[in-house]
């Protein structure tokens, strides 16, 4: 919830344009006390000091409960009773333009005043000390001139430079560029001083031991740029002043060795400190030279140091009231794309939830992820990430825009109201309103995907993006987090089911995604308790039906659920990483085993030994080492290994695995792709992956036997293996009739339940060590 | 009549004659204090009722009145304001709940430095509630009745004392729209600029307002009649109407009531079943205020600008919805509607303030 207390800060501009519009003291007193209290919601306001009340409201006439608020002041009683509020909090302010003097304001119900507010408070305080010190010097000089007319002229000056604090405080209020404001005020504080030189000297964000002069007068533009970034010690008056947090004035011949910013003997000189938020960050200067006035002794008087204070004053208005505007349109708004934040999506997500019943419409959320974003990122840079997600804003902005009354149709009321938020990173989210159901909701998930397909244009190039959307309504607990959250699981099954589209969140999701936590954490155990068991089955030359070798399979052995097949855990196990430990778990092991087959073997040729590798592992740099070390470890031989990989390599930097594959090549081991022509086969990628074994993918063989089709299409595979002079292993086979089928088509290998199905390393070790081998004449072992 | 009337407030169609119509109630209750102001329409226990005349009599024991009038508030617009709290308080009798009901011409420009007058004399000691007058639509004149007189551009108060408690519900029924505008140049209800682009132009866009509303000022009243802004408050939002033309040529919009420069703002919305339901939970929260008293009647203080967005028909719900509690009801259509019980400010736009008397 956005509260006015968000936008204390803000509040002062206003509230100084009341104070300027007062001609008197009393009148500035009064109206400050109204203001306080409306700006705070407070109850009642008070301008006081020891033993009197200057100025108050909320009590009724004369019934100012001076004794109590003395009690609250000094800490005596914690709340005030305000007669026909109650018990109220209270918050104070030093006021100095009276000695000892407080602005207090006094508030019902139970929120006590949160620091913004109080901060906001000591502003206002500030505001009336520079408003009644200002009305109260045009006052002394009005009666300074009644006395003596001589002055009249010397008051007219100075009334009008006096306006021009006026002036300045219209700039502030008006939000003039903040450098107008900063020259406005050197420029005034030259006038009105009359100094030779005025600066004003701000930290520099970078070193806030440095100093840089951001406004100056009396400089030409070769001493500005002598003196533009300083050491803040070496800075003389500026830098005292601000290491002081007070107002140095130095006068001759005491500092007869102080010099001004442009290096010139200084003949007098004062600073005072200015603030952002309390604490100091610059300082604003003037210098009188010597060479100015040659024979004149500039003294400072107390007029003059409060001439200064004032200006500087006035500095830190400026510049606390710049910064807290830019920090709340950043609060509100992405930097980057200009949408609204996360903050004020939720906020427009309450309030539409908080219409739901009344209206009896419905509240739809979208979840909006980029599908590998990574990639544009990593292989263009983040400058052009950051283009491309510019461009994503504008059209989520267009697809919510464009009036297309179709696509919002059977929107509850005549607008449906839509807004669309940057959630951080490549995440989105729009929120729409007055739905009568999902459709257009729908509609508009739909504009979405297809609005992001079309190229981006960066740096002169054409860039591709697609999102994953997820979708979700409102629910019965009217919760915004919870509606986010479902549209965020929503997308995630996009994803999950192939990208570049949508899903409406169901309820039996978030079970779904609970399951798959469950998994998640057995599966982290699963590691460390070693559950997992490997399985082997076996291989074939379809000619000969001659074993020549086993494909290790992986299984998991889950101490409630009983043993897992891969399908159900691996995509798990490579979307957290933990297939990387998994894997090389798998291959060491299959390796050891083999290896000792092969010993046994004795004079039968080696048997092969098939692993798969994700993705993931391919994408280690260290992996080419990892299996060199493997192989050393277990003996075995590197040609008698064969390393499987699925086509989804081809969706990731292709130069990269290129590569990877290359060194392992050259470790002598061979490649298979598995489950061949299923997915993203491109010839050409086929051409240069540096690929041994095609493995025909199961789906093939299954309806070879029926499906003419699907019999051509294992043909034409088998014959594109053996036009680029690779082996070529049938997956699946279960009956006599596919193997002899793919025999005749000219397939070197198969394997599958017709044959055996996988086994336990003790229950295939029989079948290994045969050394009459094994043979489809002799009934499969299923 | 009831037995023992203590004050009687009359709320007249402005096309009557004023003069005679307090006339005729005096005759009816001499003696018994009037207090009264036009109404475009009046609220009734049966409905709304055009040209028409509705009465409330107040009375029985442990109740007094002490009432006051203040002329020609335009320019002065503070001190007429104190001079009505002075004399309500300073004749107010010593009962335990005391309620200042305040009555002003809908034309005074300033309204909220009426306001601040009389909060400067009683201070948050006691409640305020009332509204401005509002006259027939399309001429410039409302009246407000004391006694048998009957002014223009004044103000009339009444403090009401009681043995009993007072319960004032305050609801608009509006809701947020969009993102929120800074306002980031405004004085006295005149907003210049929002976002510091110029404010007419952009709540018009903000809206997606058709071409004709930045260029029409007739077309731009009927239309921002019923999108109203909202200003955020501690308690929720504050509804400010900006159904006015004095800027149009400038870009800049105007409020009858305060939009303070810094502030967040929204665009709001409405519509008639969200206003419907805030008629009830007012009347609702008025006599829930009353923590338990038994209520003995409701004074309604109903925005004119509410009727557009009801309709005849919805008007007569919203009634309806007020009567559901089962107490007498009288009120009226005001431009303006003044309810304050917690913090300084009580001046209200679109909204419904309903009082409940036990």
């Amino acid at each position: 919830m956005l509260t006015s207390g968000a936008l204390s800060n803000q509040r002062l501009p206003e509230f100084l344009a009341f104070l300027a519009a007062e001609k008197d003291e009393a009148c500035a007193v009064r109206v400050a006390v109204e203001r306080a209290a409306s700006a705070l919601e407070a109850e009642v306001a008070v301008v006081r000091e020891p033993g009197r009340v200057i100025g108050s409201v909320g009590f009724a006439v004369g019934k100012v409960p001076a004794v109590e608020l003395a009690e609250v002041l000094a800490g005596q009683r914690r709340m005030l009773d305000v007669p026909g509020a109650g018990p109220c909090h209270v918050a104070v302010a030093p006021l100095d333009c009276y000695p000892e003097g407080q602005l207090i304001v006094a508030r019902s119900g139970a929120d006590e005043f949160t620091v913004d507010e109080v901060g906001l408070l000591r502003g206002m305080a500030r505001a009336l000390e520079l408003t009644l010190g200002t009305l109260r010097t045009l006052a002394a000089e009005r009666r300074q001139a009644i006395e003596n007319t001589r002055l009249v002229a010397t008051l007219q000056q100075r009334q009008r430079l006096l306006e021009q604090i006026s002036d300045i405080q219209r700039a502030i209020t008006r939000r003039a560029p903040l450098q107008q404001i900063l020259d406005a005020i050197t420029i005034g504080a030259q006038k009105l001083l009359g100094d030779e030189v005025v600066g004003l000297r701000m930290r520099d964000p970078d070193d806030p031991n440095m100093l840089l002069l951001v406004s100056s007068r009396g400089l030409d533009p070769e001493q500005r740029r002598q003196v533009w970034r300083v050491p803040l010690a070496e800075a003389g008056p500026p830098g005292q002043a601000m290491q002081r947090d007070d107002l140095v004035v130095v006068q001759p011949p005491a500092q007869s060795g102080a010099a001004t910013p442009t290096g010139a003997p200084l003949v007098a000189g004062m600073a005072a400190p200015v603030h952002e938020n309390g604490a100091v960050v610059g300082s604003l200067e003037v210098a009188s030279l010597a060479t100015g006035r040659p024979d004149a002794v500039r003294v400072y008087t107390d007029a003059d140091q409060e001439i200064l204070r004032v200006f500087a004053e006035h500095v830190s208005l400026a510049v606390t009231d710049a910064n807290t505007q830019e920090a709340m349109r950043q609060a509100f708004h992405d930097p980057l794309t200009g949408l609204a934040s996360r903050r004020l999506f939720m906020d427009r997500l309450e309030h539409a939830l908080a219409g739901v019943d009344r209206s009896r419409t419905r509240v739809a959320v979208l979840f909006v992820d980029l599908d590998r974003f990574k990639i544009v990122n990593d292989s263009l840079g983040h400058a052009a990430g950051d283009s491309m997600l510019v461009g994503v804003a504008d059209r989520l902005r267009a697809c919510l825009r464009d009036g297309d009354p179709q696509a919002l149709a059977g929107s509850h009321s005549d607008e449906l109201h839509g807004m669309a938020a940057r959630l951080g990173g490549d995440e989105f989210a729009v929120v729409l309103a007055g739905l009568a159901d999902e459709a257009p909701a729908v509609r508009v998930a739909e504009r979405i995907l297809e609005s992001l397909r079309a190229p981006f244009q960066i740096d002169g190039k054409e860039a591709f993006v697609e999102a994953s959307v997820g979708i979700a309504l409102d629910t019965i607990e009217r919760c915004g987090q919870t509606q986010l959250r479902n549209a965020d699981l929503a997308m995630y099954q996009a994803k999950r089911n192939g990208e570049g589209r949508y899903e409406i969140f169901e309820p039996a999701l978030r079970m779904a995604f609970l399951r798959r936590l469950d998994l998640e954490a057995d599966l982290r155990h699963a590691v460390s308790r070693a559950e997992f068991l490997l399985h082997f089955q076996p291989i074939f030359e379809l000619e000969s039906d001659r074993l020549v070798g086993v494909e290790a399979l992986l299984r998991w052995q889950h101490p409630h659920r009983g043993l897992i097949a891969p399908r159900e855990f691996i995509p798990l196990a490579e979307e957290t990483g933990l297939i990387l430990p998994i894997d090389i778990w798998a291959l060491t092991q299959a390796c050891a085993q083999a290896s000792a087959w092969n010993r046994q073997r004795g004079q039968l040729p080696p048997l092969t030994l098939s692993v798969n590798l994700s993705v993931r592992q391919l994408q280690r740099a260290d992996l080419p080492d990892i299996v060199a070390r493997t192989l050393l470890d277990t003996g075995f031989a590197a040609e008698q290994l064969v390393l499987e990989i699925t086509e989804s390599v081809l969706l990731h930097r292709t130069d990269v695995i290129l590569d990877r594959l290359r060194e392992l090549k050259r470790l002598r081991v061979r490649l298979a792709m598995d489950d061949f022509g299923t997915g993203y086969s491109s010839l050409a990628y086929l051409r240069h992956l540096p690929v041994d074994i095609l493995k025909i993918d199961k789906s093939f063989v299954d309806e070879i036997t029926s499906e003419p089709e699907a019999s051509g299409l294992a043909r034409a595979i088998v014959q594109l293996g053996r036009t680029l002079g690779l082996v070529t292993v049938a997956e699946g086979i279960e009956a006599l009739d596919q193997r002899n089928e793919l025999r005749e088509a000219g397939c070197d290998l198969g394997q599958g339940f017709y044959f055996a199905k996988p086994l336990t390393a003790a229950e295939i070790e029989p079948l290994l060590l045969d050394h009459a081998g094994f043979s489809t004449a002799q009934p499969p072992t299923h | 009549m009831a037995p023992d009337p203590r004050l009687l407030v009359v709320f007249s169609s402005p096309e009557h004659d004023p003069a005679a119509v307090v006339a005729g109630i005096a005759k009816e209750a001499p003696g018994v204090p009037l207090v009264g102001c036009s109404s475009e329409s009046v609220i009734t226990p049966a409905g709304p009722v055009d040209h028409g005349v509705v009465v409330m009599a107040v009375g029985g024991p442990g109740f007094a009145v002490a009432t006051a009038v203040a002329h020609a508030s335009s320019g002065r617009q503070r001190e007429a304001g104190a001079e009505v709290a002075t004399a309500c308080l300073s004749r107010a009798a010593d009962l335990p709940y005391r309620m200042l009901m305040l009555m002003t011409d809908g034309f005074t420009a300033d309204q909220e430095v009426i306001l601040a007058g009389v909060y400067g004399v009683v201070g948050a000691s006691v409640p305020l509630i009332g509204g401005s007058a509002s006259p027939v639509e399309g001429k410039d004149r409302t009246f407000q009745i004391h006694g048998t007189d009957v002014f223009t551009d004044a103000v009339v108060g009444v403090m009401l004392a009681s043995e009993g408690p007072f319960g004032v519900g305050l609801q608009h029924g509006w809701r947020r729209v969009g993102e929120p505008l800074i306002v980031t140049q405004s004085l006295n209800g005149v907003v210049k600029t929002l976002n510091d682009r110029p404010a007419l132009s952009t709540y018009l866009n903000m809206l997606g307002a058709p071409a004709l509303m930045h260029r029409d000022p007739a077309a731009f009243l009927v239309y921002a009649r019923t999108r109203p802004i909202g200003v955020s408050r501690r308690d929720g939002d504050e509804v400010r109407d900006i159904c006015s033309t004095d800027y149009f040529e400038e870009g800049w919009l105007r409020s009858s009531g305060e939009i303070p420069e810094g502030g967040l703002i929204w665009l709001m919305e409405g519509d008639t079943g969200s206003v419907l339901d805030a008629a009830g939970g007012a009347a609702r929260d008025a006599v829930a205020a009353l923590g338990g008293h038994p209520p003995i009647g409701l004074l309604a203080f109903d925005c004119v600008s509410r009727r557009g967005v009801l309709g005849g028909e919805g008007t007569l719900r919203e009634v309806e919805r007020m009567t559901e509690i089962g107490l007498p009801l009288a009120g009226m259509y005001t431009w303006g509607e003044i309810a304050r019980t917690r913090g300084i400010n009580g001046y209200h736009n679109l909204t419904l303030a309903v009082l409940a008397l036990s």
